[in-house]
């Protein structure tokens, strides 16, 4: 009798310590799996944020730099470049930067442009004899200045 | 007993094998995280750069250029050798963990004056990200006077 109830609390035993370490082992996975998850998302928001708003900025900057002259629009939220017989008026719209090519002469008023980036902010602001260029994306903030001329 | 000793070793073993596998992605994914870091902080770096290579080039000192872009909140008892704190978004900050060093060197000569910046970027201690300028600021009158 005593060897029969040996016998069953040692296959009870090693049945539950068996399922124990499965559970611990469930339990790893499921915690490495976890922080990889958080990784590539920690990742993938940082790179959205980080190079959407680093590429506005440049494309901004790049085409103030390439103009023949430049100018502010009244809401600050945009600038109109000057590029021979070419007006590119780029503004902030409806989720994003707009851009919009006219000739001289040209309807620049904010709309009917085609979306370059997505973004949540612009604003150009002049700062004596520079342009300071914020653009917001993603809750982030990217300023630069760029020389006039 | 025996399965059962046998069952449990195979066990130990696979749950071996699956821990140092663990290990090992885990130390990949801290790498891949550290490496997104490193590379977010040089793009901005490059553009924090763009921002004084310009605002240097219109004021000609560094002492202007960094009271334009930083709001003048710059160390150091030169001026032709500041540093700058930044936090992680590259702004001045009296507790950023980011050291922008910045030297400048000037070369007078008959037509005017030749000012070059360096900017160094650190991050705890080590740095990332370097990059000079140059800006030429002509002489009055230049070569024809006297």
């Amino acid at each position: 009798m005593n060897g029969t109830n040996k016998s069953a609390t040692s296959r009870v035993l090693n049945t539950f310590a068996g399922m124990l370490l499965f559970l611990l082992f469930t339990i790893c996975m499921l915690m490495m799996i976890g922080a990889a998850a958080a990784t590539y998302s920690r990742i993938n928001s940082g790179y959205e944020t980080t190079y959407g708003s680093a590429a506005a900025i440049r494309y901004v900057s790049n085409k103030i730099r390439s103009s023949d002259s430049c100018k502010i629009t009244d809401d600050a939220n945009g600038i109109i470049v000057t590029n021979g017989s070419l007006i590119t008026l780029i503004y902030m719209g409806s989720g994003g930067l707009y851009e919009k090519n006219v000739a001289i002469g040209g309807d620049v008023s904010q709309s009917g442009g085609e979306l370059i980036i997505e973004a949540d902010a612009l604003s150009v602001i002049d700062n004596g004899g520079l342009y300071s260029i914020i653009v917001e994306c993603g809750g982030d903030r990217t300023s630069v200045l760029v020389r006039k001329g | 007993m025996k399965h059962s000793n046998l069952f449990f070793i195979e066990l130990m073993l696979v749950l071996l094998f699956f821990s140092i596998s663990a290990a090992v992605i885990l130390q990949l994914f801290v790498a891949a995280d550290n490496r997104q870091k490193q590379s977010d902080r040089i793009e901005m770096a490059v553009i924090c750069a763009q921002s004084v290579a310009e605002a240097f080039s219109v004021s000609g000192s560094l002492a202007d250029c960094v009271g334009v872009v930083f709001g003048g909140m710059a160390c150091g008892d030169d001026i032709h050798q500041l540093e700058v704190k930044l936090n992680d978004d590259f702004a001045a900050a009296s507790d950023g963990n980011i050291i922008l060093s910045l030297s400048e060197n000037e070369k007078s000569t008959q037509a005017g004056t030749l000012s070059r910046l360096e900017m160094t970027f650190e991050y705890n201690e080590e740095e990332f990200y370097t990059i000079g300028c140059t800006s030429y600021t002509p002489r009055q009158g230049g070569v024809l006077d006297g």
